[in-house]
């Protein structure tokens, strides 16, 4: 077996008398882009809120790294190495772009509030330090120069790279895109692709996304699972999924492919 | 011609003039004298009305050019005037006094209709309200800037005259006169002189200090400003020039030397340092003139009136000048004025105390303390974004841990309470456990604990769910202290007295070195440096990892514990920062008063705190010393309002929130590029 950094074994999770997920098995093998897809209302997102410890699955066991993580903090779940972003990006509203890379550099800082009220030299010099990182992430997603901007003054796509710079700042092993090019044109789509891979092969990451643009899940994934009705109805390489029956299905409503959605024409424009 | 709604206007202002008229605020108000001893609030309370009725209701007319605008003004004014005709008219045929028992004693009549027969009386009225109205009308006509200006001032003026007997002590017209001419003397010629070069300004504003200092030494020695002195005015004696012939002349050199590098480096300060310090001296020169004239006179008024208008006038666009120099300097030079700016701004708040007297000095001591509570409570609402409504618990736990370990009481006396014993024995059987000094650290940390206590509950609350439980934890705490069960440990609803102040003991050193700080005048040192211990520790962790960790839990405490963010540990810190905070101001609070009651601690005092630090700019610090100012302080100023205090209060907070709902002074944005790029430059370097 390769080397998994995220084993999820069956989960369920259930809401009042909803059950979101239904007891899904998940590998990640370390440095793959993996995706997961599936029509609104599969539970991918519920999923996602699972690993990141949001929530707590009522059954079942998730490994990162070959150590159980369930039932773990966010907080801790993140100081092991799992970071994410949002459907609808959530960045800290009233601090700057470097300020929220500052607090995502959070979990790798050491100093503590006396060290801070003294001005102690370890501090000052962690701090300095810190601001230095932060500054050269901000260049890396592509906002050099705009540190000082508060964040919710900045563009729409630039919220979105913010917001992966946040995420790497607390320096993951694994990091997830929760639909990542959402309100995106074809240009910023395109972009973001390039910046995905990218972020694996200079960071050595492993991305685990979200994604409903087609194009850009069978362009960049080594391995595609779809979810709907809370339950993994098909996984493998992006070909493969492509012409599952149940897949087509989940996402036609029915085996007829007469008349064909948008989302899936434009699946299927895509390859 | 006539608008429709100026109609709605008068209409409106109508109302509240009824209102105002039968709650006898005319009436009450005649008492109060603003100018000359004859011009009382009453009417300039009625002027304002009457014009900004008219300037209202003319508002939409001014757009046909200003006769429209005023007739509108007129006719609004008119509708307000006849109303108040039609009250006075019922009021003299009708008993009002049984619905509104303070007509009795200030009725409506004598004073709106300016002491007159009742028929000319009204007739009068109705004809100020029309020039009122006309006029009002008439300043849409006036360029906005101007308008600004007279209003402004006048306003001040009103504000002036109504503080004149607090505030007429504070200076003296020789003083601020030769003060004001050595800052001036030495701005124009550092400004004509030695632009650019920051050293040869502060030298050039240095000898023009001393020289004048010496001229000043010369002449006071002289005898000049002796009573009936060539120099001398009326008032009181002056302090800085008041010298004995012979032992003169250094002293007051040093001082002028001081005033003189001061007003040279305002010169290139930042402009909000160099508008400050104008208007400081604009106000000194006021106050000078105040003391001169002993009371608010005529003169008096017309000159402060036209003082303020200069100052208005002059001053922003002089400073605009201020900021194209401050640009120029190098950024060592920056730093370096900014470093002299703070220490003078503090040398004057420790001279304070000797020039404004005890009364406004209580004051300052209580804004002192509402300070320190505010900027606690802004590391818990306005970092960490925790609505606690329950915040004078903290500071009456620091009270009352003054209050028990410094008095004798049950724990210092065996067990027994106080009051059962002899009162010849209790200095021998039981005193305090500790000083002032001793116990002030175990105040911090009792209101610290109980933060954390308060905390671990509420950790999982949000929003209006943890403001209410707050509030519950605050009124516990105040039932607590009050209730007959612990009597003997808190006194009830009498409380704990006979605190005794702090004391410093310098006996060793020199025998009449001892010093009980109990007063408003030196008890203003410890609430002084407090202020500033309090705030340094805020800016520090604001600036740093926990205070973005506490910002960053106020806008999304969910991404923030995802981003790595221990909630618990950081939601506590706050809880009990600002605890530790309030129970440092608590025990000052207690010392000073000698006493403390649970009265004192009601929920009233957590609304203050919540208010001052929402319309200063929650977040920020500056915001904090502004809003304490506006809230504190002023009412306390305004006492002679009496009972209208809180309505000027709630107008005040209505209207802050609506023009500025960030509040004054808005949190400032951290530009910390800025400054990664200026250590980079600092370490090349």
């Amino acid at each position: 077996m390769a080397d998994l950094i995220l084993d999820v074994r069956t989960i369920i999770k259930r809401f009042g008398g909803l059950t979101a997920v239904r007891g899904v098995d998940l590998q990640i093998p370390r440095g793959a882009i993996a995706s997961l897809i599936g029509p609104n209302g599969a539970g991918k997102t519920t999923f996602f809120n699972c690993v990141t410890g949001f929530y707590v699955p009522d059954e079942g066991n998730i490994y990162f790294q070959g150590k159980p993580v369930r039932g773990l903090r966010p907080d801790q779940i993140t100081r092991r190495g799992i970071a994410r972003t949002y459907q609808n990006i959530r960045l800290f509203a009233g601090m700057t772009a470097l300020e929220n890379i500052l607090v995502g550099m959070h979990p790798r800082l050491k100093s503590n509030p006396l060290g801070s009220v003294l001005g102690l030299p370890a501090t000052r010099h962690e701090e300095m330090n810190a601001l230095a990182t932060a500054i050269e992430l901000l260049e890396f997603v592509g906002l050099s120069g705009m540190g000082d901007f508060l964040a919710e003054n900045l563009s729409y796509g630039l919220q979105r790279r913010l917001e992966i710079g946040r995420a790497l700042a607390s320096d993951p092993a694994l990091l997830l895109l929760d639909e990542p090019t959402a309100g995106m044109n074809p240009n910023e789509t395109d972009e973001m692709m390039h910046f995905i891979r990218k972020l694996r092969d200079e960071r050595g990451l492993t991305i685990f996304l979200i994604e409903h643009d087609m194009k850009l899940v069978m362009n960049v994934s080594d391995q595609v699972s779809v979810m709907d009705y809370g339950e993994k109805i098909a996984e493998g390489i992006p070909a493969d999924v492509q012409r599952d029956p149940k897949v087509i299905e989940a996402y036609l409503g029915s085996t007829h492919i007469s008349d064909k959605p948008a989302e899936v024409r434009k699946w299927e424009s895509a390859t | 011609m006539i608008e429709k709604d100026t109609f709605r206007y008068g209409v409106y202002a109508a109302v509240v003039a009824i209102i105002m008229a039968l709650t006898a605020m005319f009436g009450k108000f005649q008492t109060l004298t603003v100018v000359g001893g004859q011009l009382s609030l009453s009417y300039v309370v009625l002027a304002v009305l009457l014009i900004a009725v008219g300037y209202i209701a003319g508002t939409k007319a001014s757009a046909h050019g200003a006769m429209p605008a005023a007739l509108n003004g007129l006719v609004g004014s008119l509708i307000v005037g006849a109303a108040l005709v039609l009250l006075i008219v019922i009021e003299a045929n009708v008993d009002l006094t049984f619905v509104f028992p303070d007509l009795k004693t200030d009725p409506i009549g004598p004073v709106l209709t300016f002491g007159q027969e009742l028929i000319p009386g009204c007739l009068l009225l109705l004809i100020a309200s029309m020039v009122g109205g006309f006029f009002g009308g008439l300043l849409h006509n006036i360029s906005p800037q101007i308008r600004r200006i007279v209003l402004i001032s006048l306003g001040m003026t009103v504000v002036v005259g109504l503080l004149e007997s607090q505030i007429n002590a504070v200076i003296t017209l020789p003083d601020s006169l030769a003060l004001a001419l050595v800052f001036g003397a030495a701005y124009l010629a550092a400004s004509r002189l030695a632009a650019g070069n920051l050293v040869l300004g502060l030298v050039i504003g240095a000898v023009i200090g001393l020289i004048v200092g010496l001229a000043l030494g010369l002449i006071a020695n002289g005898g000049g400003l002796d009573t009936g002195g060539a120099l001398r005015g009326a008032g009181t004696m002056p302090r800085i020039l008041a010298v004995s012939p012979g032992s003169a002349v250094v002293p007051l050199m040093l001082i002028f030397g001081v005033v003189g590098i001061l007003g040279a480096l305002v010169t290139s300060a930042a402009p909000s340092v160099h508008s400050g310090a104008l208007y400081v001296v604009g106000i000194l020169l006021l106050l000078g003139v105040l003391n001169w004239q002993v009371s608010m006179t005529y003169l008096a008024a017309l000159i402060t009136f036209l003082l303020l208008g200069l100052m208005l006038w002059f001053i922003p666009p002089v400073s605009q000048q201020s900021q194209v120099r401050f640009d120029t300097l190098e950024k060592g030079q920056k730093r370096l004025t900014w470093q002299l700016a703070i220490a003078v701004g503090l040398l004057v708040m420790i001279a304070a105390p000797a020039f404004l007297g005890q009364y406004i000095t209580s004051i300052l001591d209580l804004v002192g303390l509402y300070i320190i509570m505010g900027i606690g409570l802004n590391v818990v609402v306005g970092y960490a974004g925790l609505l606690d409504l329950g915040y004078v618990a903290f500071f009456a736990l620091g009270a009352y841990t003054i209050g028990i370990l410094t008095t004798p009481s049950l724990l210092t006396c065996g067990g027994l309470s106080p009051k059962d014993i002899p009162i010849k024995e209790i200095q021998t059987v039981c005193t305090g456990v500790m000083t002032f000094w001793q116990a002030w650290p175990f105040a911090i940390l009792v209101a610290g604990l109980a933060g954390v206590l308060l905390g671990i509950p509420v950790l999982r609350l949000r929003g209006d769910y943890l403001a209410i439980v707050t509030l519950g934890f605050g009124e516990i705490i105040r039932l607590i202290v009050l209730s007959n069960e612990f009597k003997p440990l808190f006194g009830a609803a009498q409380g704990i007295s006979n605190i005794p102040g702090p004391v410093i003991d310098l006996t060793a050193i020199n025998a009449a070195w001892h010093f009980e700080l109990g007063n408003a005048l030196n008890i203003y040192y410890v609430i002084f440096a407090s202020v500033i211990v309090v705030a340094f520790i805020a800016i520090r962790l604001a600036g740093t990892r926990l205070g973005r960790a506490w910002r960053s839990m106020r806008a999304d405490e969910d991404v923030a514990q995802a981003m790595g963010i221990n909630l618990v540990r950081t939601k506590l810190l706050a809880f009990a920062i600002g605890a530790a905070f309030a129970g440092m101001g608590g025990a000052i609070f207690g010392s000073w008063l000698k006493g403390i009651f649970p009265n004192s601690f009601t929920l009233a005092v957590s609304i203050n705190v919540l208010s001052l630090i929402i319309i200063g700019g929650l977040g920020s610090i500056p915001g904090v010393v502004l809003g304490a100012l506006i809230l504190i302080g002023l009412p306390e100023v305004l006492r002679e309002l009496q009972d209208y205090r809180l309505l000027a209060f709630g107008i005040l907070l209505v209207v802050t929130m609506v023009v500025k709902p960030e509040g004054l002074i808005p949190p400032p944005i951290r530009r910390l590029a800025e400054h990664a790029e200026d250590y980079r430059a600092r370490k090349e370097a």
